[in-house]
Protein backbone atom coordinates (compact mmCIF):
# COMPACT_ATOMS: atom_id res chain seq x y z
CA UNK A 1 0.00 0.00 0.00
CA UNK A 2 2.74 2.22 0.86
CA UNK A 3 3.65 2.20 -2.76
CA UNK A 4 0.97 2.53 -4.31
CA UNK A 5 0.71 5.74 -1.88
CA UNK A 6 4.25 6.64 -3.54
CA UNK A 7 3.06 6.31 -6.83
CA UNK A 8 0.26 8.74 -5.87
CA UNK A 9 2.71 11.38 -4.31
CA UNK A 10 5.09 10.90 -7.44
CA UNK A 11 2.26 11.68 -9.98
CA UNK A 12 2.47 15.58 -8.67
CA UNK A 13 5.89 15.54 -9.78
CA UNK A 14 4.98 16.60 -13.95
CA UNK A 15 2.30 18.74 -13.24
CA UNK A 16 4.54 20.66 -10.13
CA UNK A 17 7.49 20.51 -12.49
CA UNK A 18 5.85 22.17 -15.65
CA UNK A 19 3.73 24.58 -14.03
CA UNK A 20 7.17 25.93 -12.06
CA UNK A 21 9.07 26.08 -15.61
CA UNK A 22 6.00 27.74 -17.11
CA UNK A 23 5.65 30.40 -14.51
CA UNK A 24 9.53 30.97 -14.58
CA UNK A 25 9.51 31.53 -18.34
CA UNK A 26 6.23 33.78 -18.12
CA UNK A 27 8.31 36.34 -15.19
CA UNK A 28 11.46 35.91 -17.65
CA UNK A 29 9.50 37.31 -20.80
CA UNK A 30 7.92 40.04 -19.06
CA UNK A 31 8.70 42.54 -21.57
CA UNK A 32 6.70 40.95 -24.35
CA UNK A 33 2.74 40.99 -25.04
CA UNK A 34 0.62 38.82 -22.57
CA UNK A 35 -0.47 36.59 -25.85
CA UNK A 36 3.35 36.23 -26.51
CA UNK A 37 4.12 35.53 -22.88
CA UNK A 38 0.74 33.13 -22.85
CA UNK A 39 1.94 31.37 -25.65
CA UNK A 40 5.58 30.64 -24.99
CA UNK A 41 4.56 29.50 -21.13
CA UNK A 42 2.35 26.75 -23.47
CA UNK A 43 5.59 25.80 -25.23
CA UNK A 44 7.47 25.80 -22.06
CA UNK A 45 4.83 23.72 -20.29
CA UNK A 46 4.31 20.61 -22.70
CA UNK A 47 7.88 19.72 -22.93
CA UNK A 48 8.50 20.38 -19.26
CA UNK A 49 5.28 18.41 -18.46
CA UNK A 50 6.84 15.60 -20.91
CA UNK A 51 9.70 15.51 -19.21
CA UNK A 52 8.76 15.23 -15.81
CA UNK A 53 6.63 12.11 -16.76
CA UNK A 54 9.34 10.57 -17.97
CA UNK A 55 11.09 10.76 -14.67
CA UNK A 56 8.00 9.78 -12.92
CA UNK A 57 8.53 6.58 -15.29
CA UNK A 58 12.15 6.50 -14.54
CA UNK A 59 11.49 6.28 -10.44
CA UNK A 60 8.64 4.05 -10.73
CA UNK A 61 10.81 1.18 -12.83
CA UNK A 62 13.60 1.80 -10.04
CA UNK A 63 11.02 1.36 -7.54
CA UNK A 64 9.69 -1.87 -9.11
CA UNK A 65 10.34 -5.41 -6.92
CA UNK A 66 11.74 -6.52 -10.52
CA UNK A 67 14.16 -3.98 -10.62
CA UNK A 68 15.05 -3.86 -7.44
CA UNK A 69 16.08 -7.60 -7.10
CA UNK B 1 -30.04 14.92 -10.35
CA UNK B 2 -32.10 12.36 -8.66
CA UNK B 3 -33.78 12.66 -11.94
CA UNK B 4 -30.45 11.99 -13.64
CA UNK B 5 -29.06 9.22 -10.73
CA UNK B 6 -32.13 7.18 -11.13
CA UNK B 7 -32.60 7.17 -14.97
CA UNK B 8 -28.50 6.34 -15.59
CA UNK B 9 -28.97 3.67 -12.80
CA UNK B 10 -32.50 2.19 -14.60
CA UNK B 11 -31.40 2.50 -18.39
CA UNK B 12 -27.84 1.48 -17.45
CA UNK B 13 -29.48 -2.02 -15.64
CA UNK B 14 -31.80 -2.27 -18.78
CA UNK B 15 -28.69 -2.14 -20.90
CA UNK B 16 -26.81 -4.71 -19.33
CA UNK B 17 -29.37 -7.54 -19.44
CA UNK B 18 -30.74 -6.48 -22.92
CA UNK B 19 -27.22 -5.32 -25.12
CA UNK B 20 -24.92 -8.75 -24.16
CA UNK B 21 -27.79 -10.86 -26.15
CA UNK B 22 -28.00 -8.05 -29.08
CA UNK B 23 -24.16 -8.38 -29.51
CA UNK B 24 -23.62 -5.30 -27.95
CA UNK B 25 -20.98 -6.78 -25.80
CA UNK B 26 -17.28 -6.70 -24.60
CA UNK B 27 -14.93 -9.37 -22.49
CA UNK B 28 -14.25 -8.55 -19.29
CA UNK B 29 -10.31 -9.55 -19.84
CA UNK B 30 -8.73 -8.81 -16.08
CA UNK B 31 -11.26 -11.61 -14.56
CA UNK B 32 -10.21 -15.43 -14.84
CA UNK B 33 -13.09 -16.53 -16.05
CA UNK B 34 -13.12 -13.52 -18.85
CA UNK B 35 -17.12 -13.43 -18.36
CA UNK B 36 -18.95 -11.53 -21.53
CA UNK B 37 -20.84 -7.85 -20.48
CA UNK B 38 -22.59 -5.26 -22.09
CA UNK B 39 -20.96 -2.15 -23.95
CA UNK B 40 -21.41 0.87 -24.57
CA UNK B 41 -23.25 1.86 -21.15
CA UNK B 42 -22.54 5.33 -21.58
CA UNK B 43 -25.56 5.09 -23.38
CA UNK B 44 -26.68 5.54 -20.23
CA UNK B 45 -25.01 8.66 -18.89
CA UNK B 46 -26.12 10.55 -21.91
CA UNK B 47 -30.04 9.67 -21.40
CA UNK B 48 -29.76 10.66 -17.77
CA UNK B 49 -27.97 13.86 -18.87
CA UNK B 50 -30.26 15.07 -21.18
CA UNK B 51 -33.61 14.20 -19.08
CA UNK B 52 -31.91 15.51 -16.24
CA UNK B 53 -30.89 19.15 -18.62
CA UNK B 54 -34.25 19.38 -20.34
CA UNK B 55 -36.33 19.38 -16.69
CA UNK B 56 -33.81 21.92 -15.25
CA UNK B 57 -34.04 24.31 -18.94
CA UNK B 58 -37.81 23.89 -18.13
CA UNK B 59 -37.87 24.66 -14.64
CA UNK B 60 -35.65 27.72 -15.13
CA UNK B 61 -36.82 28.56 -18.82
CA UNK B 62 -38.35 31.67 -17.37
CA UNK B 63 -34.54 33.16 -15.87
CA UNK B 64 -32.74 34.45 -18.82
CA UNK B 65 -28.85 34.97 -18.54
CA UNK B 66 -27.47 31.67 -17.63
CA UNK B 67 -29.59 29.12 -19.59
CA UNK B 68 -27.86 29.93 -22.91
CA UNK B 69 -24.84 28.80 -20.96
CA UNK B 70 -26.24 26.14 -19.66
CA UNK B 71 -28.17 24.71 -22.88
CA UNK B 72 -24.64 25.53 -24.80
CA UNK B 73 -22.91 23.07 -22.76
CA UNK B 74 -25.11 20.53 -22.29
CA UNK B 75 -25.66 20.36 -26.24
CA UNK B 76 -21.49 20.34 -26.45
CA UNK B 77 -21.70 17.28 -23.76
CA UNK B 78 -24.37 15.21 -25.20
CA UNK B 79 -23.15 15.74 -29.15
CA UNK B 80 -19.76 14.25 -27.79
CA UNK B 81 -21.74 11.26 -26.17
CA UNK B 82 -22.99 11.09 -29.70
CA UNK B 83 -20.09 11.06 -31.41
CA UNK B 84 -18.65 8.11 -28.91
CA UNK B 85 -21.92 6.38 -29.61
CA UNK B 86 -20.91 6.36 -33.69
CA UNK B 87 -17.68 5.20 -32.13
CA UNK B 88 -19.16 2.42 -30.23
CA UNK B 89 -21.28 1.51 -32.92
CA UNK B 90 -18.88 1.85 -36.39
CA UNK B 91 -15.47 2.11 -35.01
CA UNK B 92 -14.89 5.52 -36.25
CA UNK B 93 -10.90 6.18 -37.53
CA UNK B 94 -8.67 8.09 -35.71
CA UNK B 95 -8.69 10.91 -38.42
CA UNK B 96 -11.99 11.30 -38.53
CA UNK B 97 -13.18 11.41 -34.50
CA UNK B 98 -11.66 14.35 -33.64
CA UNK B 99 -13.59 16.38 -36.12
CA UNK B 100 -16.62 14.96 -35.06
CA UNK B 101 -15.44 16.45 -31.89
CA UNK B 102 -14.83 19.83 -32.89
CA UNK B 103 -18.33 20.14 -34.85
CA UNK B 104 -19.99 19.13 -31.26
CA UNK B 105 -18.13 22.22 -29.51
CA UNK B 106 -19.63 24.71 -31.92
CA UNK B 107 -22.76 25.35 -29.55
CA UNK B 108 -19.90 26.46 -26.66
CA UNK B 109 -17.99 28.44 -29.47
CA UNK B 110 -21.12 30.13 -30.05
CA UNK B 111 -21.61 30.91 -26.70
CA UNK B 112 -18.71 32.12 -25.72
CA UNK B 113 -17.99 34.58 -28.41
CA UNK B 114 -17.73 37.48 -27.18
CA UNK B 115 -15.28 35.66 -24.13
CA UNK B 116 -11.30 37.01 -24.69
CA UNK B 117 -9.43 36.18 -21.94
CA UNK B 118 -8.02 32.98 -19.61
CA UNK B 119 -7.51 32.93 -16.04
CA UNK B 120 -4.22 32.08 -14.80
CA UNK B 121 -3.96 31.35 -10.97
CA UNK B 122 -1.03 33.63 -9.66
CA UNK B 123 -0.83 35.45 -13.38
CA UNK B 124 -4.05 36.61 -13.95
CA UNK B 125 -6.53 37.39 -17.12
CA UNK B 126 -4.17 36.80 -20.18
CA UNK B 127 -6.09 38.15 -23.52
CA UNK B 128 -6.52 35.60 -25.82
CA UNK B 129 -8.90 37.27 -28.46
CA UNK B 130 -10.56 35.08 -31.02
CA UNK B 131 -8.02 32.52 -30.16
CA UNK B 132 -10.39 31.98 -27.24
CA UNK B 133 -13.65 30.62 -29.03
CA UNK B 134 -12.01 29.51 -32.04
CA UNK B 135 -9.11 27.79 -31.20
CA UNK B 136 -9.05 27.30 -26.92
CA UNK B 137 -12.77 26.07 -26.66
CA UNK B 138 -12.78 23.13 -29.72
CA UNK B 139 -8.88 21.83 -28.79
CA UNK B 140 -9.96 21.53 -24.75
CA UNK B 141 -13.04 19.63 -25.72
CA UNK B 142 -11.13 17.90 -28.18
CA UNK B 143 -8.25 16.95 -26.45
CA UNK B 144 -9.49 16.53 -23.30
CA UNK B 145 -12.88 13.62 -24.92
CA UNK B 146 -9.73 12.13 -26.16
CA UNK B 147 -7.44 12.00 -22.90
CA UNK B 148 -10.49 10.27 -20.85
CA UNK B 149 -10.57 7.22 -23.83
CA UNK B 150 -7.03 6.26 -23.06
CA UNK B 151 -7.04 5.85 -19.15
CA UNK B 152 -10.13 3.13 -19.17
CA UNK B 153 -10.46 -0.23 -19.03
CA UNK B 154 -10.60 -1.13 -15.65
CA UNK B 155 -13.92 -1.86 -13.63
CA UNK B 156 -15.34 1.47 -12.46
CA UNK B 157 -12.18 3.58 -13.05
CA UNK B 158 -14.00 5.62 -16.02
CA UNK B 159 -17.31 6.40 -14.20
CA UNK B 160 -15.48 6.84 -10.66
CA UNK B 161 -12.88 9.14 -12.38
CA UNK B 162 -15.47 11.10 -14.17
CA UNK B 163 -17.80 11.54 -10.91
CA UNK B 164 -14.63 12.85 -8.80
CA UNK B 165 -13.73 15.22 -11.67
CA UNK B 166 -17.11 16.69 -12.81
CA UNK B 167 -18.25 16.81 -8.69
CA UNK B 168 -15.45 18.68 -8.18
CA UNK B 169 -16.01 21.68 -11.64
CA UNK B 170 -19.55 21.45 -10.57
CA UNK B 171 -18.55 22.35 -6.44
CA UNK B 172 -15.67 25.12 -7.99
CA UNK B 173 -18.16 26.42 -10.51
CA UNK B 174 -20.76 26.96 -7.34
CA UNK B 175 -18.51 28.58 -5.31
CA UNK B 176 -16.71 30.78 -8.10
CA UNK B 177 -20.62 32.52 -8.54
CA UNK B 178 -21.58 30.48 -11.94
CA UNK B 179 -24.73 28.47 -9.84
CA UNK B 180 -25.91 27.22 -13.72
CA UNK B 181 -22.27 25.33 -14.82
CA UNK B 182 -22.86 24.42 -10.87
CA UNK B 183 -26.41 22.41 -11.94
CA UNK B 184 -25.00 21.11 -14.97
CA UNK B 185 -22.10 19.21 -13.19
CA UNK B 186 -24.53 18.34 -10.61
CA UNK B 187 -26.78 16.66 -13.54
CA UNK B 188 -23.83 15.17 -15.09
CA UNK B 189 -22.33 13.65 -11.61
CA UNK B 190 -25.26 12.05 -10.73
CA UNK B 191 -26.03 10.48 -14.15
CA UNK B 192 -22.45 8.81 -13.64
CA UNK B 193 -23.27 7.72 -10.20
CA UNK B 194 -25.99 5.75 -10.99
CA UNK B 195 -23.88 4.32 -13.84
CA UNK B 196 -20.91 4.01 -11.69
CA UNK B 197 -23.38 1.69 -9.62
CA UNK B 198 -23.22 -1.18 -12.23
CA UNK B 199 -20.11 -0.62 -13.66
CA UNK B 200 -18.12 -0.75 -10.20
CA UNK B 201 -16.42 -4.43 -9.28
CA UNK B 202 -17.52 -6.65 -10.80
CA UNK B 203 -19.13 -4.61 -13.47
CA UNK B 204 -22.58 -5.61 -14.98
CA UNK B 205 -21.79 -3.06 -17.86
CA UNK B 206 -18.65 -1.13 -19.51
CA UNK B 207 -19.35 2.60 -20.11
CA UNK B 208 -17.54 2.21 -23.71
CA UNK B 209 -16.77 5.09 -26.08
CA UNK B 210 -19.34 7.02 -25.39
CA UNK B 211 -19.09 6.87 -21.11
CA UNK B 212 -15.63 7.89 -21.84
CA UNK B 213 -15.43 10.47 -24.60
CA UNK B 214 -18.20 12.28 -22.94
CA UNK B 215 -16.68 12.16 -19.54
CA UNK B 216 -13.69 14.14 -20.72
CA UNK B 217 -15.98 16.57 -22.78
CA UNK B 218 -17.99 17.20 -20.19
CA UNK B 219 -14.77 18.35 -17.83
CA UNK B 220 -14.00 20.43 -20.65
CA UNK B 221 -17.43 22.08 -20.75
CA UNK B 222 -18.02 22.73 -17.44
CA UNK B 223 -14.00 24.20 -17.39
CA UNK B 224 -14.87 26.81 -20.22
CA UNK B 225 -18.47 27.31 -19.28
CA UNK B 226 -17.06 28.50 -15.88
CA UNK B 227 -13.87 29.95 -16.64
CA UNK B 228 -12.11 27.82 -14.58
CA UNK B 229 -10.26 26.00 -17.49
CA UNK B 230 -6.90 26.01 -15.52
CA UNK B 231 -8.64 23.52 -12.73
CA UNK B 232 -9.94 21.58 -15.65
CA UNK B 233 -6.46 21.18 -16.60
CA UNK B 234 -5.29 20.11 -13.41
CA UNK B 235 -8.59 17.40 -13.10
CA UNK B 236 -6.90 15.93 -17.00
CA UNK B 237 -3.25 15.36 -15.31
CA UNK B 238 -3.66 12.03 -14.62
CA UNK B 239 -5.05 11.08 -18.44
CA UNK B 240 -2.67 13.31 -19.67
CA UNK B 241 0.50 11.45 -18.30
CA UNK B 242 -1.10 8.64 -19.65
CA UNK B 243 -1.45 10.11 -22.76
CA UNK B 244 1.91 11.51 -22.56
CA UNK B 245 3.63 7.95 -21.33
CA UNK B 246 2.22 5.99 -24.38
CA UNK B 247 3.12 9.14 -27.42
CA UNK B 248 6.65 8.87 -26.52
CA UNK B 249 6.78 5.40 -26.92
CA UNK B 250 8.96 4.00 -29.54
CA UNK B 251 5.98 3.02 -31.05
CA UNK B 252 3.21 5.38 -29.96
CA UNK B 253 -0.34 4.17 -29.15
CA UNK B 254 0.61 0.63 -31.18
CA UNK B 255 1.48 -0.81 -27.80
CA UNK B 256 -1.45 -3.04 -27.70
CA UNK B 257 -1.15 -4.66 -30.47
CA UNK B 258 2.82 -5.24 -29.85
CA UNK B 259 2.74 -6.13 -25.97
CA UNK B 260 -0.85 -7.45 -25.43
CA UNK B 261 -3.11 -6.62 -23.16
CA UNK B 262 -2.43 -6.69 -19.30
CA UNK B 263 -2.60 -10.66 -18.08
CA UNK B 264 -4.94 -12.05 -14.66
CA UNK B 265 -2.63 -14.33 -12.45
CA UNK B 266 -4.10 -17.38 -10.87
CA UNK B 267 -4.02 -15.33 -7.20
CA UNK B 268 -5.95 -12.43 -8.95
CA UNK B 269 -2.87 -10.23 -9.46
CA UNK B 270 -2.54 -8.05 -12.62
CA UNK B 271 0.97 -8.50 -14.58
CA UNK B 272 1.29 -5.59 -16.39
CA UNK B 273 2.06 -5.42 -20.56
CA UNK B 274 5.82 -4.44 -21.11
CA UNK B 275 4.92 -0.45 -21.95
CA UNK B 276 4.81 2.42 -19.88
CA UNK B 277 1.47 3.28 -19.24
CA UNK B 278 -0.15 4.81 -15.69
CA UNK B 279 -2.50 1.85 -14.50
CA UNK B 280 1.19 -0.23 -15.22
CA UNK B 281 2.73 1.94 -12.64
CA UNK B 282 0.93 1.15 -10.18
CA UNK B 283 1.24 -2.73 -11.13
CA UNK B 284 4.63 -2.73 -10.98
CA UNK B 285 5.20 -1.59 -7.93
CA UNK B 286 3.79 -3.85 -6.06
CA UNK B 287 1.23 -6.91 -6.88
CA UNK B 288 -2.00 -5.45 -7.09
CA UNK B 289 -5.48 -7.13 -7.57
CA UNK B 290 -7.99 -5.04 -10.27
CA UNK B 291 -10.40 -3.53 -7.51
CA UNK B 292 -7.32 -2.20 -4.99
CA UNK B 293 -5.74 -1.04 -8.53
CA UNK B 294 -9.04 1.00 -9.42
CA UNK B 295 -9.31 2.43 -5.60
CA UNK B 296 -5.63 3.36 -6.02
CA UNK B 297 -6.29 5.38 -9.47
CA UNK B 298 -9.14 6.64 -8.26
CA UNK B 299 -7.38 8.05 -5.06
CA UNK B 300 -5.16 9.46 -7.49
CA UNK B 301 -7.90 11.59 -8.79
CA UNK B 302 -8.93 12.55 -5.64
CA UNK B 303 -5.94 13.92 -5.25
CA UNK B 304 -5.56 16.10 -8.28
CA UNK B 305 -9.00 16.79 -7.36
CA UNK B 306 -7.69 18.55 -4.10
CA UNK B 307 -4.85 20.35 -6.10
CA UNK B 308 -8.21 21.96 -7.79
CA UNK B 309 -9.90 23.04 -5.49
CA UNK B 310 -6.92 24.48 -3.09
CA UNK B 311 -5.73 26.32 -6.22
CA UNK B 312 -9.13 27.60 -6.51
CA UNK B 313 -9.17 28.73 -2.87
CA UNK B 314 -5.76 29.90 -3.07
CA UNK B 315 -5.63 31.95 -6.06
CA UNK B 316 -9.44 33.08 -5.82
Amino acid sequence: MNRQAAVIGLSLLPFVLASGCAFLAWEAAAALEAAWRMILMVFVWIPAFAGGTQLFWKVVVLLSPKTQA
Amino acid sequence: MAVALVTSYSVAKFESVKFPPLGINGVDIHKPDRPVRAEMGGLAVLIALAAGSMIYLGVYFALDGPAPLFAAAASTITLTGLVGVADDVVDLSQKLKPFLIVAASIPLMLCLLSRSSIVIPGIGSVQLGLLYPLVAVPLAVTTSANFSNLLAGFNGLEAGCAGISLGTMAFLSDITGHPAVAALGCIATFAYIGFFMLNWYPARIFPGDTGTLMAGGALAALGLASGLEFEAIVLSIPAAMDFTLKMMHRHPFKQRHMFGDTRVRADGTLEPAAYPAVVHAFMNVSPIKEKDLVVSLLAMQAVFAALAVGITLVFP
